[in-house]
């Protein structure tokens, strides 16, 4: 039996059980309450799923390196310092 | 002061350059002002540190003046270059950082409140908004285009502080202390910042992603 260790208390520690934070004990007090919550479970699968997407939602929609718009660099390119400058140099 | 005219170039005549050369080479030529150097390494990064500079910042017009406000800095930051990081590395920070800029300026508004998007417990600890598993056998369709786009768009809905941490942590790759020393707070503000956007984005998503398939798992991984 893991007493003490509520739905809240394994959500608000959610970051540090995943990362590897948590003492041995807590942690094993949080797995204890994995197993027998299934709700628990389904939010934890759910928050894992959540950071999988977020690190794809880009992918595909972004411009490939090549792809920007020319009046950009055109711009960049026409606010180029001038070498000879010392403004900034060492 | 350098005047408008003395800075004012012609665009490098375009030439293809099969790859770019080596990275003290390349910083060589930068420093030196080689318009073929600078030309074909703007058009290798411009449009990377745009997508980057979209996500921070949801406009793209803003992105665009923030990438172009960022190159500024990093050509008349070249000579302090020390070469601890790739140029592209470098210059990534520099986006990133004109980007931090523009969103602090941003924040005269009241931000949305996050509370609304945090689970919610009872005076037990019980999850009060249970909705149930997100059905396992619809992991495939998770790469489809209205989904991403259902991410992105929820992603766009957290507050600035926690998007910001979210974006910098889980789809631009920093570290912890990277992104603490760039926001200027301590590491375990990033962790928990980071922690809550990814309790909101996951309330935010749940509506689109529980009834994505009419078949549900349910099953938990130990029956009692």
């Amino acid at each position: 039996m893991h007493r003490g260790v509520t739905c809240r208390e394994l959500i608000d520690r959610l970051h540090g059980l995943l990362e590897g934070e948590l003492a041995p004990s807590l942690a094993a007090r949080f797995e204890g309450h994995l197993a027998e919550c299934r709700d628990c479970v389904a939010y934890l699968d759910g928050y894992r799923l959540t950071v999988w997407l977020a690190r794809r939602a880009w992918q595909e929609s972004d411009p490939a390196p090549a792809d920007a718009p020319r009046a950009l660099v055109r711009a960049i390119l026409r606010e180029l310092p001038d070498p000879n400058d010392p403004i900034g140099m060492a | 002061m350098t005047s408008r005219a003395t800075l004012r170039r012609p665009l490098a005549r375009r030439r293809d350059l099969a790859a770019l050369p080596s990275e003290a080479l390349l910083l060589e030529r930068l420093r030196a002002g080689d318009e073929d150097a600078c030309a074909a390494w703007v058009r290798s990064n411009a449009g990377r540190m745009l997508a980057v500079a979209r996500r921070m910042l949801r406009s793209n017009d803003e992105a665009e003046d923030a990438v172009q406000e960022a190159f500024a800095q990093a050509f008349r930051a070249l000579p302090r270059f020390e070469g601890h990081a790739l140029l592209s590395t470098w210059l990534h920070r520099i986006v990133v950082n004109a980007c931090l800029i523009r969103l602090r300026k941003r924040r005269r508004h009241a931000e949305t409140s996050l509370d609304e998007l945090l689970p919610r417990f009872d005076e037990e600890g019980r999850r009060l908004d249970v909705t149930g598993p997100w059905p396992r056998d619809a992991l495939g369709d998770l790469e489809a285009k209205d989904v991403r786009a259902a991410v992105r768009a929820a992603i766009d809905r957290l507050p600035e502080r926690h998007r910001t941490v979210l974006v910098l942590r889980d789809i631009e790759g920093w570290s912890g202390e990277e992104t603490a020393e760039h926001l200027g707070i301590r590491a375990d503000a990033v962790k928990m910042r980071l922690h809550r956007a990814r309790q909101a984005l996951r309330s935010l998503l749940d509506p689109h992603l529980s009834g994505r398939s009419a078949k549900c798992t349910g099953a938990s991984p130990a029956e009692s």
